[in-house]
């Protein structure tokens, strides 16, 4: 590694190959150093200067003449104003700000068309459902590896099924809150100010009054009895509770 | 600044209306066409391809002629679009160059220097097979520097030009130009190694 001084005599010292000032005489390294770089440039310097060849007139004269042509086609074209609209849709862009540029930017986008696929992962959908029925296994429920139906699925048809489920769904909700608030009353004394929550606990014969999460709870709970693609049209009755 | 030697010139094809490849930009040419087809030839390693990038620099600098105002001097202006049309072509032909036989039918070329030599600086110690054999051996190490070292090169050794008309050229400081020249020979020393050790030891 060379030193700082080592390094400012060599990047000097390549300008004129010649040494500057003392350094060499006391750095054997950049002595050695300045004749290998004497060499190096020796070897360059024996590198062939070319004559350009005949082939270079011609093309050129062939560049030269086409700038011409272009200039003089550009020459015939007449300036262009912008139209008035323009200061309109612009000032309207700076005041819409990024919102202008993303609405144009999905109004570009092009609307795709549903594979062929589609129709037929639908249609073995619907067969597979089929089965399932048949089988007395509701829809969408997974069966065992072996195709049993598992023993969650309740068989039948009408809002048994479905008021089971929900009942399930809502005493999960009821038997697992408070312990988790205790649980948070132990802790730092910054949960103490959050909001003593209050359940609610409805009985509902109609999957589309509910609520999303326990739409899903349901689902889940009654292994798929629930089959929250249907709805029944009975309407809810709700109970309040408080905890 | 000293007073371009090229200003004369430049102001008469500045003033003609329809600048033709005739009277003050043909003078210019001639002035130009070696120092700018050297620098290509060197840069590309390939006739054919200094050919296209001594056609493009000449267009260019026809294009871009009105506009030049005199803020470094018209050499320097000159080397810069040849140096950047080298590297530009060389960049772009790589790819076709390593996978036909251009490639080869290239190497021949370079090889065989078809091109007359007008130096009469030029000393010839040894035969031409042997010269020539060592100046492909010498290009190919100049091959093997990254584009910036072998401008860099090309410019200080093939063309003599200063220190100074180098950063004015390339558009870096005498810093920059000292610390690339020195990166520049330790490359070359590492690739010229065997053939230092012939030529001079040998």
């Amino acid at each position: 590694m060379t030193s700082p001084d080592c390094e400012a005599f060599r990047h000097s010292a390549l300008d004129a190959l010649e040494s500057s000032g003392g350094h060499p005489a006391g750095c054997d390294a950049c002595a050695a150093w300045l004749a290998r770089q004497r060499q190096v440039a020796g070897l360059l310097g024996m590198l062939d200067r070319f004559s350009a060849p005949e082939g270079l007139d011609r093309a050129v004269a062939q560049a030269v003449a086409a700038n011409q042509r272009r200039a003089q086609a550009f020459a015939t074209l007449e300036p262009r104003r912008a139209p008035n609209v323009l200061r309109r849709l612009v000032q309207e862009d700076v005041e819409a700000g990024a919102s202008a540029v993303v609405a144009r930017s999905l109004a570009g986008l092009e609307r795709q068309t549903a594979p062929p696929e589609l129709a037929l992962l639908v249609a073995e959908r619907i067969e597979s459902d089929r089965r399932q029925r048949s089988q007395g296994v509701a829809p969408g429920a997974r069966p065992f590896r072996d195709g049993r139906p598992s023993p969650l699925v309740l068989v039948g048809r009408g809002t048994t099924p479905l008021r089971i489920g929900l009942v399930a769904a809502a005493a999960l909700l009821i038997f697992s809150l408070p312990p988790l608030m205790r649980s948070f009353k132990g802790q730092a004394e910054g949960l103490r100010s959050l909001p003593e929550p209050r359940v609610q606990l409805a009985m509902v014969t109609d999957i589309d009054r509910m609520d999303p999460l326990a739409r899903a709870l349901a689902a889940g709970v009654s292994g798929g009895v629930v089959d929250i693609s249907r709805g029944s049209q009975a309407a809810p009755r709700a109970l309040e509770g408080q905890r | 600044m000293r007073p371009d030697p090229d200003e004369e010139l430049i102001r008469a094809c500045q003033q003609t209306v329809e600048l033709g490849f005739d009277g003050s930009f043909n003078t210019l040419y001639e002035r130009y066409k070696d120092r700018v087809y050297n620098v290509c030839y060197r840069i590309t390693g390939s006739p054919t391809d200094a050919l296209d990038a001594s056609q493009e620099t000449f267009g260019t600098i026809h294009r871009k002629l009105r506009d030049f105002r005199f803020q470094s001097r018209f050499s320097s202006w000159v080397y810069r679009i040849a140096v950047n049309a080298s590297i530009d072509l060389k960049r772009r032909n790589r790819s076709r160059r390593l996978a036909s036989l251009d490639s080869v039918r290239d190497g021949e070329d370079s090889d065989g220097l078809r091109f007359d030599v007008q130096d009469e600086r030029i000393e010839m110690p040894m035969s031409s097979a042997s010269r020539r054999e060592l100046e492909s051996e010498i290009q190919r190490a100049i091959d093997r520097l990254s584009p910036k070292l072998r401008s860099i090169t090309i410019l200080r050794y093939i063309e003599s030009l200063s220190y100074d008309e180098i950063a004015e050229t390339l558009e870096i400081s005498l810093g920059t130009v000292k610390s690339r020249l020195a990166r520049a020979h330790e490359a070359l020393d590492r690739e010229l190694s065997p053939v230092l050790h012939k030529h001079y030891l040998g």
